[in-house]
């Protein structure tokens, strides 16, 4: 039956207890633009919902931790849940991890207009237009189970569109089987579609992405309804800031002078996918030893403060947050067959990976050259296998570099942190 | 490898210079400072490594011109080579352009250099086979300590760098990231700055609690402020209310006194105004209504007297039925009038046609008309219808034989024709043959295939009698020649006794062996062999026996077959010369002539139908001939037999039977005429007489009625006249009936003249009543009589609906008269009924309640006046209740003091309200300053940027101690592989280059230290050493590293430039011998 179209936004993880992560250096003139980047990603979801006239607004979740978060978390809430009220713009809320509807402060009252789901079972709610029931939303706030239960959602079936708002992990095929028409899911920073047909499973992300680990664009999804239940989707993109991890192979940094040109060709690729927004860069180079003469020592150092002189300071500003030196994925055979320092050095070293690194005992060195206390041990040691698995090839590659002749200065990276030398 | 020579095209201060014949152990280049030594060992590197840019910088381009670069001439293993390398001045590679020719002439390239280099690069060479000044220069500048430290590294592994250094590094760079004090190091420092963020992140944290609380605490406020309001405004309205009294109090008063009045009055308010009027009217309308009763009346006298004035006849009235009844029968008379006209035609039609039978069957006119006179005919034959019968029978047999004997003669015709075509056709099919008749033609054709086809199996049994002939005849030779020479089995006969006989006498041989038989004597295999060669002499000579016997049995047998078998021949050849004989001469084989004759047999076949046809055709023309002659003879009896009967008949005997059938059929046609005839006219004058019956009929009801209306007019005349009085007072209405009489007395007039027209046939028509026929004019008569009597009668019934249409109009004016009375009667009774409803007796006492009621209207509307008043200054501003409850109830005297009351409490809650107000703003601007702080997230941020900072710190911390780690695992393995040797190895130099005084060079165990013992054994440390003897120690060391490397199979040139500058002239000497024994022993 023909009913009314209706088009509704749903969002999530605004994290706005969260500030931006894998930064090293601050820079000055980044960071009012990195400090309020999740605010304005936040307040663009809400000011989109007045201008798109939105019918509701569905939230799923991690929107802002009130009590790590401060005064400004819980009244930047208020202040844009006050102003969708005054617009007529209905708010579902089903809280997610760091959202605790619990946590929320007593003194504060949410407006009429902010329905915030139950912790303890999935609350159904029926969203009306003029007396008309339209939408029905079953909503359930997360009580710390990592996994969507779907089951839970099961409802007498009617003839509203059906939207059923969770936080977690969730199973593909456990919520298709459900007679929902879309679940607006949180908990999950990046944005993903797990089924696009009937019916619709999102995670929208976060409006804005925080660490390295979240590449590409970020922001909320805007459904659509129309009279014959056709349902289109929009993500629109509100982030300000993005991030990327860019990788250069052995055989770019081979090409020696044409380096910097090559990164230069990279940025502006960057700027043109990040079309107008800022971009935190990480760089990634895979150092090919027998070439490293063509780096030179300090050159990543060098390159790194150029490339932030270059393009660190634009408007739209790509600032290079470091550049990792990757070992090589193998090292030239010979070296390990010489009888040379660096030949036995390399031989304990691949003796060390036969054994996962597991001999690799730095406790001894820890409580000899650092102040003993036990905090120290814990910053000090790795804290897995992988990590020590890592540890193993830097301090390969640190090996070789020393043992050849510092040909790139792998030293260089403690200065680069503020330490003494600079 | 070994350099043999050199070319310098140009490198530094050299120019075209060429070294030759080098020799394999030691060269000695000697020259002052600046001649160029220093140079020449950068040359040999540059040969080997290529011009790195401090070469570069430092040596080209070359001083005195010539091409930059040069070559060396060097053994190694696998031959000579030439290592040839120059530089372009404008470009600026490090490999510059290379080339390695080996003494085949083939150009070799970067790849044999290295070989020949045992992949030692050039941090290698340089610390280890090219030493020169600056190293010792460098040692020179060295604190003691320092110096020691870096003799120690020669001893404990120097590849490209030395172990030692690298440890060192590690160790300060770890040392920069963390220190073992609180104070120093990276990431110490960065600790303190998070714990400050941290410190400071609570802080602004608590600020948030801050917020909340300022929040609840203005949620409070705003409920207490609410509140307040709320009671405010419920006093205000209160105090309104008491100044809205005090004002409406004197005018309240007065409103209450009239309000008394009006009670006292106790004036009757339910009286309507209009009572009174009412009364009036019903007065008035009774008055109406019994002027119009009178009116009534006199209109029901003036109905009456029109009714008595109309022309109405009863005895006329009487006379309808049956004048209903004529006119009924008016469209009888004239359908009988149509009958009897449309009988009159048919007659007239009928005589025509008898006139035209008679006509067509000879009859004359004047019998006609004696026919139609219904007179008999004389003249006509007899031809009644059992003259008919006695004629037809002879009649149709002369017909029917007629007609066989036509048909048996048709059929002959064709049949012969078809005969004598078939006869033509057959004869003309067995003209080329030898026989007239079909049939002997097909038996002789038969008659010779059988004989050829007998022929012809002959033929086939005499060639197989032969082919066996021939046969027998050859196996006959064959027998014959094996019984003569029977080659094969001669040969496998003679090979069986061959065989018999030598094994025989083999056996025979070593059972007996004598003289002649030199075989060794064996008694059982002789035995054995004598038994099997008696057994093959005895299967040969049966064998042979019992083949030579078959043989010449089957030869005799295959004779006798073949004797058989040519009698047979003869006697087939004897039957095939008779056949022969009896087939007809041929020239053809027997195989084409059983073919011809087969083919004229079918040919024959083909014509048996045509054979039969024709014997079909001439029987059925046969059998045609005999039904005609039947036929004729029939038809001649048939006319014999006509002829007598026409002659019994009377009948001329030329009348053919076809004339008599006609005459009969016209006679028929003309009684059945004649008939018809009879009956129409019996039929007309049966209509005629129906119509004059009733033709009369309806005279004498015209008669009657003429008669009746006479005498009613008369008796009218005379009751008119006595009413005339009455009745000239409505002469109007009554024109109308004066007109109809008039119509009425000239229908009289008609009446009088048109019996008297009649009259005369009066008599007549009553004595002839009962032969009367009348005609169509007498039925158009009748029917003007009927229409007559009916206007009569529609007349009278027009005078009774005018008198129905009075008496009704007279009853309508009778009703209205009663439905007035009943109106007086019921205005009567309401004029009673309102009196009775307003609760008065008369209608006087009703006008005095109505005078009260007039006053008390008045007091109303003073009140009403006064509680405008009263409401005006109410106004909406308050409750008009609430004003009636403090000025009605009680203590309506001290209202002022209830006001001033409200008043002060007033003031009170709006200082309150006041005070909140300004408490509200203030925490709100604070909220508003603590939501509006963004240090939080900033200092989150930098939090964040610490702790990556600390991680990245630590895990390059991890790095370096990771790599101090495994550095220390190779150093173990140096010291315990590597340092003994090259330590022992370097003593022996040491000796040699101090002529004794130092003896050893070692390291205390798991100390990175070097100790010297000297002659006298004692051990000294490297710090108490004079220089030219850490120099001798250096190069000492360096010599066992080059002994070391040239055990491992890389043996390099040594090139040492200026090593002996602070030696003494004995050191030097023994230094040289030294060399020259060290570069003997790598030589070997």
């Amino acid at each position: 039956m023909a009913k009314e179209s209706f088009r509704f936004i749903h969002a999530s993880d605004f994290h706005l207890e969260r500030p931006m992560q894998d930064v090293l250096d601050l820079p000055d003139h980044l960071r009012r633009t990195l400090v309020d980047a999740p605010w304005k990603a936040a307040a663009s979801v809400f000011e989109h919902a007045i201008v798109e006239n939105v019918d509701f607004v569905v939230l799923s979740g991690d929107l802002v931790n009130p009590v790590s978060a401060g005064a400004q978390g819980v009244a930047f809430l208020l202040d844009r849940f006050e102003e969708l009220a005054a617009k007529g713009i209905e708010v579902y809320w089903a809280g997610g991890s760091v959202d605790d509807p619990d946590r929320w402060p007593e003194s504060v009252a949410l407006p009429d207009s902010v329905h915030v789901f139950s912790k303890k079972q999935v609350e159904p709610v029926i969203h009306r237009r003029n007396g008309i029931p339209l939408v029905t939303l079953l909503g359930r706030s997360s009580d710390g189970a990592e996994s969507i239960r779907a089951a839970e959602y099961g409802h007498e079936p009617d003839d509203n569109f059906v939207i059923a708002v969770a936080h977690g992990k969730a199973d593909i095929e456990t919520l298709g089987s459900e007679r929902i028409d879309y679940w607006a899911l949180g908990g999950q920073h990046q944005p993903e579609t797990l089924s696009a047909q009937q019916p619709c499973i999102r995670y929208c992300g976060t409006p804005q992405a925080r660490s390295l680990s979240e590449p590409g664009a970020h922001g909320f999804v805007l459904v659509d309804i129309d009279a014959q239940r056709n349902m289109q989707t929009h993500q629109v993109e509100v982030d300000g800031v993005r991030t990327t991890i860019q990788e250069i192979d052995a055989d770019d940094v081979a090409l020696g002078r044409d380096l910097r040109q090559l990164l230069s060709r990279r940025v502006a690729r960057i700027q043109s996918e990040a079309s107008g927004r800022h971009v935190l860069a990480h760089w990634r180079v895979h150092m090919d030893l027998e070439n490293a003469s063509v780096v030179g020592p300090s050159a990543l150092e060098d390159l790194l403060a150029w490339l932030r002189r270059e393009f660190g300071h634009g408007s739209p500003a790509c600032w290079s947050i470091d550049i990792e030196v990757l070992p090589p994925k193998q090292l030239p055979k010979k070296w390990q067959d010489e009888d040379t320092i660096l030949g036995d050095f390399l031989r304990v070293a691949a003796g060390h990976r036969k054994n996962a690194a597991k001999e690799l005992n730095l406790k001894n060195i820890v409580d000899s050259e650092s102040p003993g206390a036990a905090h120290w041990t814990a910053t000090l040691l790795p804290v897995d296998a992988t990590a020590q698995l890592a540890m193993l090839e830097r301090s390969t590659l640190l090996g070789v570099d020393m043992l050849r002749g510092h040909q790139i200065d792998l030293l260089a990276p403690t200065r680069r942190y503020g330490g003494l030398d600079k | 490898m070994k350099i043999k020579d050199a070319q310098v095209d140009g490198f530094g201060v050299w120019s075209g210079l060429t070294v030759d014949g080098l020799p394999d152990t030691m060269s000695v280049f000697y020259g002052p400072n600046e001649a160029g030594k220093t140079t020449l060992m950068q040359f040999v590197r540059t040969m080997f490594y290529g011009f790195t840019p401090e070469r570069r910088q430092r040596y080209l381009p070359p001083v005195y011109g010539g091409k930059p670069g040069g070559a060396i001439r060097v053994t190694g293993p696998g031959g000579g080579y030439e290592i040839a390398r120059r530089a372009q001045l404008d470009q600026g590679g490090v490999a510059g352009q290379l080339s390695v020719t080996g003494s085949d002439g083939l150009a070799q390239g970067q790849h044999r250099l290295a070989m020949l280099m045992g992949s030692i690069d050039e941090t290698i060479f340089t610390n280890v086979f090219a030493i020169g000044l600056r190293e010792l220069q460098e040692l020179s500048t060295l604190d003691d300590t320092a110096a020691a430290d870096e003799l120690y590294k020669l001893s404990s592994g120097l590849d490209r760098v030395s172990l030692v250094d690298v440890t060192r590094q590690l160790k300060a760079a770890r040392g920069q990231v963390v220190s073992a004090t609180p104070e120093h190091g990276q990431m110490q420092q960065l600790f303190l700055k998070r714990e400050k963020l941290r410190d400071e992140i609570d802080q602004l944290t608590a600020r948030g609690r801050r917020w909340a609380e300022l929040a609840a605490l203005r949620n409070t406020q705003q409920g207490e402020l609410d509140e307040l309001k709320q009671r405010i405004e419920q006093w205000e309205l209160e105090s309104r209310t008491f100044e809205v009294a005090l004002q409406v109090r004197p005018n309240w008063q007065q409103r209450t006194t009239i309000t008394e009045q009006i009670n006292a009055l106790a004036a009757r308010t339910d009286l309507p105004e209009s009572a009174a009027e009412k009364l009036k009217s019903i007065n008035a309308e009774i008055a109406q209504r019994q002027t119009k009763l009178a009116e009534i009346k006199q209109q029901r006298r003036a109905l009456r007297e029109r009714s008595r004035a109309l022309p109405l006849r009863a005895s006329l009235l009487k006379l309808r039925p049956k004048i209903e009844a004529a006119s009924e029968q008016s469209p009888w008379i004239s359908q009988i009038q149509k009958h009897i006209q449309r009988i009159e035609s048919q007659l007239s039609q009928t005589a025509e046609q008898l006139r035209e039978d008679a006509k067509r069957l000879g009859i004359g006119e004047e019998d006609c008309e004696a026919l139609l006179a219904d007179r008999r005919m004389v003249r006509m034959p007899d031809l009644s219808p059992q003259a008919i019968n006695q004629l037809s029978e002879p009649a149709r047999d002369v017909r029917t034989y007629l007609s066989r004997m036509k048909q048996a003669k048709q059929q002959s015709d064709v049949d012969k024709k078809e005969a004598e075509r078939l006869a033509k056709e057959l004869a003309g099919a067995l003209s080329t043959r030898e026989h007239d008749n079909l049939h002997d033609a097909m038996t002789a054709t038969s008659e010779l295939i059988g004989l050829l086809r007998k022929r012809l199996q002959i033929q086939e049994a005499l060639d197989k009698q032969n082919h066996r002939r021939i046969q027998l005849e050859e196996e006959a030779v064959d027998l014959a020649a094996d019984e003569a020479l029977p080659v094969e089995r001669s040969f496998m006969m003679g090979l069986i006794f061959v065989g018999g006989a030598f094994f025989a006498l083999w056996g025979l041989a070593k059972v007996m062996p004598g003289q002649y038989f030199n075989i060794k004597h064996d008694p059982n295999s002789g035995l054995l062999f004598l038994l099997l060669g008696a057994f093959m002499l005895f299967f040969w000579f049966t064998w042979g026996n019992m083949l030579d016997r078959t043989t010449v049995g089957e030869l005799d047998e295959c004779e006798d077959q073949l004797e058989a078998l040519k009698k047979e021949i003869r006697k087939t050849e004897v039957d095939r010369d008779e056949f022969d004989r009896r087939l007809p001469p041929h020239t053809g084989s027997l195989e084409v002539r059983l073919r011809d004759a087969e083919a004229e047999l079918q040919t024959l076949e083909t014509l048996l139908p045509l054979q039969h046809n024709h014997q079909a055709a001439t029987e059925r023309f046969k059998a045609a001939r005999r039904r005609a002659g039947e036929a004729a003879d029939a038809l001649r009896h048939a006319r014999a037999q006509w002829e007598k009967t026409l002659q019994q008949l009377g009948i001329t005997q030329s009348l053919s039977p076809k004339s008599i059938r006609i005459m009969a059929e016209g006679y028929d046609s003309l009684l059945q005429t004649r008939r018809r005839m009879q009956t129409l006219e019996d039929e007309l004058d049966q209509r005629r007489l129906e119509l004059g019956a009733i033709t009369q009929r309806v005279d004498g009801l015209l008669k009657q009625a003429t008669a009746t209306k006479k005498a009613s007019d008369e008796v009218s005349k005379v009751s008119g006249r006595e009413g005339s009085a009455s009745a000239s007072a409505t002469s109007q209405p009554t024109s109308k009936e004066s007109r109809s009489d008039a119509r009425m007395e000239r229908g009289d007039r008609d009446k009088r003249n048109q019996p008297a027209n009649s009259g005369s046939n009066m008599a007549a028509a009553a004595s002839a009543v009962a032969t009367v026929r009348a005609d169509a004019d007498d039925a158009t008569k009748a029917l003007d009589q009927i229409n007559r009597l009916t206007a009569m009668i529609s007349e009278q019934e027009q005078y009774i609906q005018q008198r129905k249409g009075l008496k009704e109009e007279d009853v309508t004016l009778a009703k209205q008269s009663a439905t007035l009375s009943k109106t007086i009667d019921r205005l009567h009774r309401s004029h009673s009924a309102l009196l009775a409803e307003l609760g008065c007796e008369t209608e006087e006492q009703l006008h005095e309640q109505l005078d009260r009621k007039a006053k008390h209207a008045r007091l109303l509307s003073q009140h009403a006046e006064f509680n405008d008043r009263i409401r005006a200054v109410i106004g909406g501003a308050v409750a008009y209740e609430a004003v009636a409850r403090h000025l009605d109830g009680p203590g309506v005297e001290d209202l002022e003091k209830r006001w001033d009351a409200v008043q002060q409490r007033i003031v009170q809650a709006e200082k309150r309200v006041e005070q909140l107000v300004g408490r509200q703003g203030e925490i709100n601007q604070e909220m508003k300053s603590l939501a509006a702080d963004t240090r939080l997230p900033d200092a989150k941020l930098e939090l964040v940027c610490i702790e990556n900072q600390l991680k990245a710190c630590a895990a390059h911390w991890q790095t370096l101690a990771a790599t101090t780690h495994m550095l220390d695992k190779v150093c173990e393995v140096y010291e315990t592989e590597r340092q003994p040797e090259t330590l022992r190895e370097a003593s022996a130099f040491l000796n040699q280059l101090t002529e004794g005084k130092y003896v050893r060079v070692w390291t205390p165990l798991g100390k990175n230290q070097l100790r010297i013992d000297n002659a006298a054994g004692q051990a000294l440390p490297l710090e108490v050493l004079s220089r030219g003897t850490r120099e001798t120690v250096f190069i000492a060391l360096r010599l066992s590293l080059a002994a070391a490397y040239a055990r491992r199979g890389v043996m390099l040139p040594l090139v040492l430039d200026d090593v002996f500058v602070n030696f003494d002239r004995a050191r030097t000497l023994a230094a040289a011998r030294v060399l020259r024994d060290f570069a003997s022993l790598v030589i070997k």
